[in-house]
């Protein structure tokens, strides 16, 4: 386990460095770090798997989620073919780096992915709600990036699209982070809902403030700056209630 | 009269009350994550109650804990009104606008997922109703239980699976999955079944769920092993699982429909 801490610490010390570095100009310096970091970050939720297999490992869902965003916000930024340094490409990469950086640090410093799984999540449903939560959280960020873009610039095409195809991937994955666990919840207990879990409250909780901005957007109910501000909420939204309940009491890092 | 009904259904189904209703139902399931972090312990029962003796009770005699679940139940009996009302009417207008052209269906995909919210909403409140729990019942290996339909249950033993592996020192010899037979005789039928950690057996009406089971571990001169069970009978667990079943085809629908615009 410690291994997979040194790890995560590595992932989330070259993240914050790629942040520094594109803050700082050096984009290319930013991206080699920034992918380093998703490396580093791959290889821990590797080890993390590989040590709990055939159960699901526990309160992955924040530690995960940097990796997974900044691969994703990076794939996101090429597939809209956005320019390195396109002021929109640099709001969203910087976004992205700055939330990744911030669930990182939180979830080393409030750790509790040091427990060890429960035969119960031995379920496929169990591994089905872990990752698409964590796919789901991604890209949910990545389309509060997007909406940081937007406000920087609202002129410009690509963050819209962006932001729409994050969005729908992101409550997607989300929806089917729930229904997993509706489904583990019926396999596992006989019941639709475990009531008395914080975390699929919370889950549920950011389910329908998603369902709430889905509607905004498709129907454009709003101006495109109210909606991208509250997109940018749908971030809060995330980090509180999303990864919020996979973080526990302050343990100082490194020492192991 | 036709006129004021008129505005009602569409106020009834508008879309800025459904913005409205998702943001004060993320706001009380936010309220109620911090609830749940001082009084976890209220809502264990109410998978055995049901929903109204729970409501009625713990509900009640703990307001402080659980006035967002009363208030998630009002939102959430608004919303069911609310989404019926603007997807039929929208139903209406696609399938009036799109049904001569091609790949219309695809165009019902939101529908479906509409449609699929409310069955699983239906099925969630048909379930905390109609739903029967007798929690706890342990069980010893040579022992049998009858469920109230008259099935018989005998437990005659673990065919245990162990941790293989040294990757966690804690889950050293430890028992994986117990595999614990069980021979159930209902009616004429006799048959012998595999019970697991969610991997529940159908006897008649009755679902059984195991809760735990002992020895964990593979050691010698243990006590006889045993099993503890929960029995529910769920009547309406196939409604909610259709609108899992829907809501999936919907999004599939919806994404596939986005992926071939793009």
């Amino acid at each position: 386990m410690v291994e997979a801490r040194i790890l995560i610490a590595c992932a989330v010390i070259l993240l914050a460095t790629a942040l520094a570095a594109d803050l700082g100009g050096l984009s290319r310096a930013a991206r080699a770090l920034a992918l380093a970091g998703v490396a580093a970050g791959l290889a821990y939720i590797g080890r993390r798997y590989w040590l709990a297999l055939p159960m699901t490992p526990m309160f992955m869902g924040s530690v995960a989620v940097p990796p997974v965003l900044v691969g994703l916000g990076l794939a996101a930024l090429r597939r809209e073919g956005v320019a390195d340094d396109a002021p929109e490409g640099r709001a969203m990469r910087r976004c992205v780096l700055a939330f990744a950086v911030v669930v990182g640090a939180l979830s080393i410093l409030f750790p509790r992915d040091f427990y060890l799984p429960f035969l119960k999540t031995t379920s496929i449903f169990a591994q089905l709600m872990l990752a698409f939560a964590v796919l789901g959280k991604a890209c949910l960020l990545i389309a509060a990036a997007w909406a940081a873009a937007i406000l920087r610039n609202p002129e410009t095409a690509a963050p819209h699209r962006g932001l729409l195809h994050a969005l729908v991937l992101g409550f997607a994955f989300w929806t089917l982070s729930l229904l997993s666990g509706e489904m583990w919840s019926y396999r596992g207990w006989g019941i639709p809902v475990v009531w008395e879990d914080p975390a699929i409250i919370a889950s549920m909780g950011v389910w329908f403030f998603f369902v709430g901005l889905m509607h905004l957007h498709l129907t454009r109910a709003w101006t495109v700056r109210a909606r991208a501000a509250a997109m940018l909420t749908g971030a809060a939204a995330v980090l509180v209630l999303g990864c919020g309940p996979d973080l526990g009491p302050f343990h100082p890092p490194f020492a192991w | 009269m036709t006129a004021i009904l008129r505005r009602a259904w569409l106020a009834l189904g508008s879309i800025h009350l459904t913005v409205a209703l998702c943001l004060a139902l993320a706001a009380d399931l936010g309220l109620g994550y911090l609830s749940l972090q001082r009084g976890l312990n209220i809502f264990v029962p109410m998978s055995d109650t049901g929903i109204f003796p729970w409501l009625f009770t713990y509900g009640l005699y703990n307001l402080g804990v659980t006035a967002w679940f009363f208030i998630l139940i009002a939102l959430l009996g608004v919303l069911f009104v609310n989404t019926f009302a603007c997807t039929t009417e929208r139903l209406i207008q696609t399938f009036a606008a799109n049904h001569r052209r091609p790949g219309w269906l695809l165009k019902l995909a939101p529908h479906v997922m509409h449609y699929a919210v409310l069955v699983i909403l239906a099925g969630y409140l048909c379930s905390y109703v109609f739903s029967e729990s007798l929690p706890g019942r342990g069980i010893r290996v040579g022992e049998s239980m009858t469920l109230p339909d008259g099935a018989e249950v005998a437990f005659v033993g673990f065919a245990p699976e162990y941790y293989r592996g040294d990757r966690l020192a804690e889950f050293d010899t430890f028992v994986m999955k117990p595999n614990a037979r069980l021979i159930v005789s209902h009616g004429d039928e006799r048959r012998e079944e595999t019970l697991n950690f969610n991997q529940p057996i159908r006897v008649g009406s009755y679902g059984l769920y195991m809760n735990d089971y002992s020895p964990r571990r593979q050691k010698r001169g243990m006590s006889a092993p045993n099993i503890r069970l929960t029995i529910r009978r769920d009547p309406s667990s196939a409604v909610y699982l259709t609108g899992v079943l829907l809501f999936v085809a919907g999004l599939g629908l919806y994404v596939f429909d986005r992926a071939i615009k793009r």
